[in-house]
């Protein structure tokens, strides 16, 4: 722990942040006594050289843990019901730390511990320049790995229950008879616990409760109607008894005529306002038309009622007053009837160009284009292999280079100096992760790229899977570090969502790209460790790859050694014989990347699709955005039309690689230009990532519901009719539910819940005011394809077979 | 609710006087009004002047009207709730002569929080008068407010034990930062308008001194970097009430800034035992515990009509969960089917849990046909047709 160099002290951030223990409360530094012996007999069996101090930092109440700040500590003391001796069991410890530090904080933690060696910065940099680089194993990562088995316990394990306890439990007391209806105070019952872990949970509920209601027990006295006696109800501000139990207790029913609604028509009232209840009020304007319509759907008001409603809109533009019993739909309709009446006539292209001499002679469009997006767990060295890529190619400078190390060695992330190029929000480059994606484009003597670099924690998989609608080809990084690897693959880490993630959505290729190399002394042996564990793995039934789908390529891209250049000055690295990883970008086979003539008329009478992925204004007439097509091609000047906004929009302009094109084929990804005044409500706020754009006179649909086929992964809990995830359409992230199961595949029982690993035809319904622009898959092998996620899990993929 | 006064006959038919105090009591209520019901209730009703009989050909809004306050008493012909508009709407006949109002017209309604009216049932069966019961004696309810968010969505809500609303949705489109000197810029700066947009949103919607916490529930660094925020603008606006509040706001980690992230945020611990009462909180976990079993498919998990009914015969019940809308049933048959098997369930040492359908796991419960049970042990093929 001795060997600090000023990197880490830099990285180290200093201000209030250092762990003191003394810095504790009285009750929070006794508690973390209490909780330090059991954490480490729960850690010893893993790793028993963990220093106590670390140990310490993990502790929640720590005022350094990340997004948990001191102010909350106090909310979290203040708030909390104080309850002695519950956090006493391991148990108690495990949920106590997965509190308040979210994993990413944890891993912010984890980092901000991490010592770094530094290390001769790579000759290819222009010299004078230091970067650290971060050796994963050195006593930092284990607090990492503490963390991770704490999170790895959060996700598998239960509540741990110290044997046999005494548990106050509220109930009935016996002197509640049959035939009296007689509430009595409620006893106060020893019950024994065994096993479960709900009982566990209970227990501590049951605690907390008593002690959260300060005023003093309070009598109510209610005349009973049944035996004319006045009833005690005693409040230990037992809510559970009263709510639950009141409703229990059994009294002759006298049998009573009572015409109703009946049972369903209730029920479904009752749905109704569900949804009412979580109508959201939106900041986007509505028009006059919206509400008109809205208002059509009233239900009977009354003469009176309808003058009074009057009255209220006029005075009070306040959504929340305006009742709309099915707002969804009415919205929808609304939307659609303002809109939809007269699409306009499809316009002519600005120029008049002869398709097939223009992309068979324009330079840009003649040379093969591949789109590939780099995945990997968090750290894995995505972004820097990025940055490398640029650089060595000359599309980054080397002053820009220079620039960016001396940013990053002032704060203190000297290492991370390459993946700024990509990094470039202040949140990803103070905090040393990527959090949304970034294309950029270059060119190599033979093809022209896309990349796009992802980012790899767990908590932007939606952003990621929004990289990987953009491309057709992955690089899966693998981080080789001894310990490394394993943690991202076995564990909860992300190469293994990322890899099912890939295949999903329809990645033809995936290169492992075998990361970090110069760690392992350029290592063949863990080279082929590794390759064959990751053969199997995307090769097995999980996953499905096919092994001509998948290639492994060792490099470096700290050092850049085998990225773009392989000058064989590594001695250890002699084994290796393949290609550099640009050469194998360049040679890789995809199907899409071939023009010819008759590719050219199949493109033509194909219907144009494109789905937005970035939206922003171009200045304060026109707007922009920029997404991949993925079919068929279009021209400047023609209109177009998105999907579900019904807004038909003229393309001003388009680009491709910033470059002013007329023409753009599937397979690019293009930037198009618009007037913001032909955008109904003149705000891109209209718009969102994931929209589609559609020639006039081929629309795509926007459903509310469809039938897809879905495959399930492994879940930790059944998917049950109605549960709420949400759901990927390509780049599109909405919540959903499915609506009812069709068929399970090898059973003929009608169930309401699915399991891991079935496949079944289902039907899912969007649970958004916005209808979601699909296609099926037989129509468009992209945009007909979804997955499902719930609680941060991939759970599920499916291909839509009915819309 | 405040209990103003009750009255019962012998026969069970009877009268409550109540004066709803929050939505909450609106809900409840909509529990208790049943169709066939009478109620008496205050309402403006516009009045013409000349209540002569000749209206027919005069233009509608010709006739001058007068609005008047007037006390109606209704039988009740149909019950609508609107959590987010704070009103009970009732439609119905009235029954009672008024200076105003014929007998036997249909009017419509509201019951409004702090005023007073009277509800009267033939017959005030025991839960009927166990609602009564119930939300008369809860002394203090409180209101949590939750943001839960991602990049350029949030939602803001307002979480009760029996519900949870949401009040407002935020959208605001974030473009994509750029590779290139100041590529993140463009991003940063439309984040920081997002965050000022949920800031002012919240401000103007909750009420801080009022709520007992606001849960900021994210993904990533979002719900961290709006309190930032927060603070930041309180401390340059001298923003007392945010101060002095500082301490409400709790951020905690969702997967995603959906809805479905609240729920998610509340199974944490530390929020759950800030929640007023515990009654979600083991409803959710025991529908957890349920859903894991469910999974594992040891035939310990049932639900449906015909295979709960079955399990609680055969005394195999820990838990019997149920949804409200079971309960509220204007079939008596029914009411009194569920009512058995909840007691059959007690005697045998199990437990009943009723599932409000105001909350996600309730509606969960709905979706799985209102009923299921966690059993002691296995018992396979409960579900297999009987012949
Ligand atoms: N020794 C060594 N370190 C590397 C190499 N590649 C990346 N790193 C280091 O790994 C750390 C993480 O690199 P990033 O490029 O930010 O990783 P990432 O995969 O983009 O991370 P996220 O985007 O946050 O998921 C940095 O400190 C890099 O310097 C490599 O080839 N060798
Ligand atoms: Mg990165």
């Amino acid at each position: 722990m001795a060997n600090y160099d000023n990197d880490d002290l830099a990285d180290y951030d200093v201000s209030d942040e250092e762990f003191n223990e003394d810095n504790l409360n009285d009750e929070d530094y006794d508690k973390l006594y209490r909780m330090l012996p059991s954490l480490k007999s729960s850690l010893s069996s893993y790793n028993n050289e963990i220093p106590e101090s670390e140990l310490k930092e993990t502790f929640p109440s720590n005022p350094k843990s990340g997004s948990s700040g001191s102010s909350k500590l106090v909310a979290l003391a203040q708030l909390r019901p104080l309850h002695p001796n519950t956090n006493a069991s391991p148990g108690a410890v495990q949920t106590a730390s997965s509190r308040s530090l979210s994993s990413l904080s944890k891993l912010m933690l984890a980092r901000k511990n991490g010592s770094q060696m530094s290390s001769s910065f790579p000759a290819s940099i222009p010299s004078g320049v230091g970067v650290g680089v971060r050796l994963g194993l050195e006593p930092g990562s284990k607090s990492a790995d503490i963390l991770l088995k704490l999170r790895s316990k959060k996700a598998t394990g239960t509540p741990q229950n110290d044997g046999i306890s005494t548990k106050p439990k509220l109930v009935l007391g016996k002197g509640v008879s049959l035939g009296k209806f007689t509430l009595k105070k409620p006893q106060v019952k020893p019950v024994l616990t065994h096993e479960s872990d709900i009982e566990s949970l209970t227990e501590k509920c049951t605690k907390s409760s008593s002690v959260s209601v300060l005023s003093p027990p309070e009598l109510t006295r209610i005349q009973s109607p049944w035996n004319e006696i006045k009833t005690k109800i005693h409040l230990d501000g037992s809510k559970l008894l009263l709510t639950t139990n009141s409703i229990i207790p059994i009294a002759p029913l006298i049998s009573r005529k009572r015409k109703s609604l009946s049972q369903m028509e209730r029920e479904s009232q009752l749905k109704r306002h569900f949804s009412q209840l979580l109508y959201p009020l939106t900041n986007l304007e509505i028009n006059v038309e919206t509400i008109a319509k809205a208002k059509t759907n009233f239900s009977r008001p009354s003469p009176d009622d309808k003058i009074l409603q009057a009255q209220n809109d006029v005075f009070n533009k306040d959504m929340k007053n305006l009742k709309i019993s099915k707002p969804v739909e009415a919205a929808a309709t609304a939307a659609a009837g303002t809109k939809d009446k007269h699409p306009p006539k499809p316009t002519k292209p600005f120029k008049k160009i002869d398709l097939v001499s223009e992309l068979s002679s324009n330079k840009k469009l003649t040379k093969p284009h591949k789109s590939f997006v780099v995945i990997g767990h968090i750290d894995a060295g995505k972004s820097t292999l990025m940055g490398r890529l640029l650089f060595d190619l000359g599309v980054v400078d080397a002053k820009t280079v220079n620039k960016l190390v001396r940013e990053a060695e002032k704060s203190g992330k000297g290492s991370f100096a390459l993946a700024w190029i990509m990094d470039q929000t202040s949140e990803e480059r103070s905090r040393g992760v990527t959090v949304d994606i970034c294309a950029t484009s270059f060119d190599t003597t033979t093809t022209r790229f896309t990349a796009i670099d992802a980012p790899g924690h767990k908590d932007f998989v939606p952003q990621m899977i929004s990289g990987v609608s953009q491309a057709d080809l992955a690089l899966l990084v693998i981080d080789s570090i001894n310990g490394e690897f394993e943690a991202g693959f076995f564990m909860d880490g992300q190469t293994k969502e990322h890899t099912l993630l890939a295949r999903s959505l329809g990645i033809e290729k995936i290169c492992v790209v075998v990361n970090k190399m110069d760690k392992e002394n350029w290592s063949q042996d863990r080279f082929e460790e590794i390759k064959t564990q990751l053969l199997d793995f995307l090769t097995g039934s999980e996953v499905g790859f096919s092994s001509e789908q998948v290639d492994f390529v060792p490099i470096s891209g700290l050092t850049g050694v085998n990225v773009v250049k392989n000058d064989h000055a590594v001695k250890a690295f002699d084994w290796y014989q393949g290609p550099t990883l640009v050469n194998y970008l360049e040679s890789v086979g995809l199907t899409s990347v071939a023009i010819d003539k008759d590719t050219i008329s199949k493109l033509s009478e194909e219907d144009f699709n494109l789905a937005i992925n970035d939206i922003f204004e171009v200045s304060s007439s026109e707007f922009g955005v920029t997404g991949k097509v993925s079919r068929g091609l279009i021209q400047t000047g023609e209109t177009v039309m998105v999907s579900p906004t019904k807004d038909y929009l003229q393309i001003q302009k388009m680009l491709i690689d910033n470059e002013p094109v007329d023409v753009a084929i599937s397979g690019e990804i293009a930037t198009m230009h618009f007037k913001l005044n032909q955008l109904a409500n003149k705000s891109i706020d209209e718009l969102v990532v994931g929209d589609l754009i559609s020639k006039v006179d081929s629309p795509i649909s926007s459903v509310k519901k469809f039938t897809c086929d879905v495959d399930l992964f492994n879940m930790s809990k059944p998917l049950l009719v109605g549960t709420p995830f949400v759901l990927f359409r390509n780049n599109r992230q909405v919540p959903a539910r499915i609506s009812e199961i069709i068929e399970i595949k090898g059973s003929k029982k009608k169930k309401k819940h699915l399991v891991s690993k079935q496949q079944a035809l289902v039907v899912i319904e969007v649970n958004d005011d916005r209808l979601l622009p699909i296609t099926k898959y037989s129509d468009n092998k992209v945009l007909g394809r979804i997955v499902i996620r719930r609680e941060g899990s991939t759970i599920g993929a499916g291909l839509v077979t009915e819309i | 609710m405040k209990l103003i006064r009750q009255h019962f006959e012998k026969d069970k038919s009877g009268s409550t006087t109540l004066i709803p105090q929050d939505k909450e009591d609106l809900w409840e209520l909509y529990n208790l009004i049943q169709k066939g019901d009478e109620i008496t209730l205050s309402t403006h009703r516009n009045i013409k002047k000349a209540t002569l009989g000749s209206g027919v050909a005069q233009g509608k809004d010709k006739g001058k009207t007068e609005r008047k306050l007037l006390t109606l008493k209704m039988s009740v012909e149909d019950i609508e709730y609107t959590p987010s508009e704070e009103v009970l709407r009732i439609r119905g006949k009235t029954v009672e002569p008024n200076e105003y109002v014929p007998m036997q017209s249909y009017h419509t309604a509201e019951v409004q929080l702090q005023k007073q009216f009277t509800l009267y049932k033939d017959e005030w069966d025991e839960i009927a008068y166990g609602i009564v019961v119930k939300v008369c004696s809860i002394e203090e309810k409180a209101e949590v407010g939750a943001i839960v968010m991602e990049e350029g969505v949030a939602h803001l809500c307002l979480i009760t034990d029996n519900m949870t609303v949401l009040r407002n949705k935020i959208e605001k489109s974030i473009p994509r930062k750029r590779r290139g000197d100041g590529g993140g810029s463009k991003h940063d700066q439309a984040m920081e308008k997002f965050y000022q947009l949920v800031n002012t949103t919240m401000l103007r919607n909750f009420d801080l001194d009022k709520l007992k916490a606001i849960i900021l529930a994210s993904p990533g660094f979002v719900a961290a970097n709006l309190l930032k925020h927060v603070l930041a603008e309180a401390v340059k606006n001298n923003d007392k009430t945010v101060m002095q509040n500082k301490s409400k706001f709790i951020v905690v980690h969702s997967s995603t800034g959906y809805l479905q992230g609240l729920e998610e945020s509340l199974k944490d611990p530390s929020i759950q035992r800030q929640l007023s009462t515990t009654k979600f909180a083991k409803e959710a976990s025991v529908f957890e515990t349920f859903q894991k079993v469910l999974n594992e498919d040891d035939d310990r998990a049932w639900y449906g009509p015909t295979e709960c009914a079955r399990a609680v015969e055969m005394g195999a019940v820990k838990y019997l969960m149920i949804a409200d809308a079971l309960f509220r049933s204007d079939d008596i048959g029914v009411r009194k089917h569920y009512i058995a098997l909840a007691d059959a369930v007690k005697n045998n040492g199990g437990e009943t849990l009723v599932f409000l359908s105001l909350h996600e796991s309730g509606e969960q419960l709905n979706q799985l046909t209102g009923i299921a049970v966690l059993l002691n042990y296995p018992v396979p093929d409960l579900d297999e047709e009987d012949d």
